[in-house]
């Protein structure tokens, strides 16, 4: 119950934070709108010009890309958890993190989710709703597959927190991440489907990228979105995410028992 | 001539104190290598299905994303630290740049080099050069030094844009939306040759967010494909619009700047 109040600050935090520029606000919104709007167009122009290479219809593909794009705004794979932490680590208020009483890896978790849930009510929502009036794209098939979906994608973003926290711990010792952040994303847009789905991938990339949990993140739910992966199936990658938050969490607390021990704080 | 003296001796500095994150310093420029190299695999798997886009077979878009990078790292190099406008604006840091007898601007882009975005230019070129070879493309002298103005100009338009958007932030307090958000649309459409998004689109990043000056025009003239502007003309205006558009940046600048007033602290 704690959780749900302190989460309910967070959101709350978050709207305000998101929505107090007006200005601002209003070119975000229009931003995501664009954006879909951009991969809608260029999976439309891709699909006439070869229907053969796609083992999707148009409908379905236009589909990933746009609610591709409103994933990627608000599952927090470009300024989540690892740029709190290292922005937290260069400012040295991690300090004030640290002696709340409250498991830090947890408090991170909980600021992060808020801030996702706000960006996805003041913006991914209103834009994604113009989109489906505007653009010819669907909702999921039947109500299971959006449940499936739903799942899916909650499992995505326990994977990306994992992720992300492993890559914020970095920080701790090299005490900025800029490098290693374009590396980190240069691996999730290759290998997470967000871009390119991976049945365009030539069979040893698709290979790679089915071992690793990058896939997790987008691929995973889009498949499952657009029908693409159905029944029996759909058991199997639900499970592979599973078991990926497992590790990755399982690391998360291991990681964080060495870090803390050795963490320096700078300036302050 | 004051003033360059002055951005060489910000530079030296800003390089020392990057170069205080050994790790992360080297793992960056490792990182946007891998960074673009991700970008040309996926676009060579797309274009492994389908030999063109919009009419451009694979050494031609290659040619097109290529320029983008090169122009864009060019940019990135020197003006990476206007992403900071707001932040300075925020919380009135800027005051520390008001009282210094050099130019703001100047010490703002001293700030930061950003080392980096080296790696943006050498790929960016590299992919020039082998999509030259691969069309069979033969420049006189004139064409060469053509390119190279091209290159230039493109990267003056993405000063020009980006010190504009950050600008911003003397209006509306915060800027980042204004940037990232014109930023990441920008690469996903730089990636392909702008005809392929129809007709407002062209329009859009024609005049209004002029993207396509970028790379799209200067491609058009470099390969000979003039023709596919909404106007003939069009692409050859791709230096003037490097100069307008830097010039309406600093002015967006200069009139941000004189309306702000110090939060003080």
């Amino acid at each position: 119950m704690k959780i749900l109040r302190v989460m309910r600050g967070f959101i709350r935090q978050g709207i305000q934070v998101k929505t107090t520029y007006g200005m601002a606000y209003a070119m975000r919104l229009v931003n995501v709108f664009v954006k879909m709007v951009a991969f809608y167009v260029l999976w439309s122009v891709l699909y006439e010009s070869a229907p053969g290479a796609f083992p999707v219809s148009q409908v379905e593909m236009v589909t990933y890309g746009a609610v591709s794009v409103m994933l990627g705004e608000f599952i927090q794979w470009w300024d989540g958890p690892h740029f709190y932490i290292i922005t937290q680590i260069r400012r040295g208020t991690i300090t004030s993190d640290l002696v709340r009483p409250v498991y830090f890896p947890f408090q991170v978790f909980s600021r992060c989710l808020g801030e996702s849930l706000a960006e996805f009510i003041t913006v991914v929502f209103p834009a994604a709703l113009v989109a489906y009036l505007v653009l010819p794209i669907s909702l999921p098939a039947t109500l299971t597959q959006g449940l499936y979906f739903a799942l899916s994608l909650v499992q995505s973003y326990l994977i990306l927190f994992g992720l992300n926290c492993l890559v914020g711990f970095i920080g701790f010792y090299t005490l900025s991440l800029r490098g290693i952040q374009h590396a980190y994303h240069g691996l999730i847009m290759l290998l997470s489907g967000a871009w390119v789905p991976l049945w365009f991938f030539p069979s040893w990339l698709r290979q790679v990228a089915e071992i690793l949990p990058f896939r997790g993140l987008f691929f995973t739910p889009l498949s499952i979105y657009i029908g693409e992966l159905q029944g029996q199936s759909i058991a199997g990658t639900l499970l592979s995410q599973t078991i990926w938050i497992v590790i990755l969490l399982l690391g998360v607390g291991l990681a964080w028992r060495v870090v803390h021990s050795r963490l320096v704080v700078q300036g302050g | 001539m004051r003033n360059l003296r002055h951005y060489w001796r910000f530079v030296r500095i800003g390089f020392a104190s990057q170069a205080q994150y050994g790790v992360d310093f080297f793992i960056g420029a490792f990182g946007v290598v891998l960074l673009n190299l991700v970008d040309l695999v996926l676009l060579g798997v797309l274009l492994q299905r389908f030999t063109a886009i919009g009419g451009w077979n694979i050494w031609e878009i290659v040619f097109l994303f290529s320029f983008y990078l090169a122009a864009m790292g060019l940019q990135n190099i020197f003006t990476v630290h206007l992403g900071q406008i707001e932040a300075y604006v925020q919380d009135g840091t800027l005051d520390q740049f008001l009282v210094r007898p050099s130019s703001p601007l100047i010490q703002l882009m001293g700030r930061e080099i950003n080392h980096g975005n080296i790696t943006h230019v050498v790929t960016g070129v590299a992919g020039i050069v082998v999509a030259y070879g691969r069309l069979g493309l033969h420049w006189t002298f004139a064409e060469g030094v053509l390119a190279v103005v091209l290159l230039v100009c493109g990267a003056l338009v993405l000063v020009g844009l980006v010190l504009g958007l950050c600008s911003l932030a003397f209006w509306t307090i915060r800027s980042r939306e204004f940037l990232y958000g014109t930023l990441q649309i920008q690469e996903v459409v730089q990636h392909y040759p702008v005809h392929i998004f129809g007709r407002w689109f062209q329009v859009l990043v024609t005049g209004v967010l002029p993207f396509a000056f970028i790379n799209y025009y200067p491609t058009l003239v470099l390969l000979g494909r003039t023709g596919e502007a909404m106007h003939p003309l069009l692409p050859w205006l791709s230096p003037l619009a490097g100069v307008l558009v830097l010039l309406g940046g600093i002015a967006v600048w200069k009139l941000g700047l004189s309306r702000y007033q110090s939060t003080g602290s």
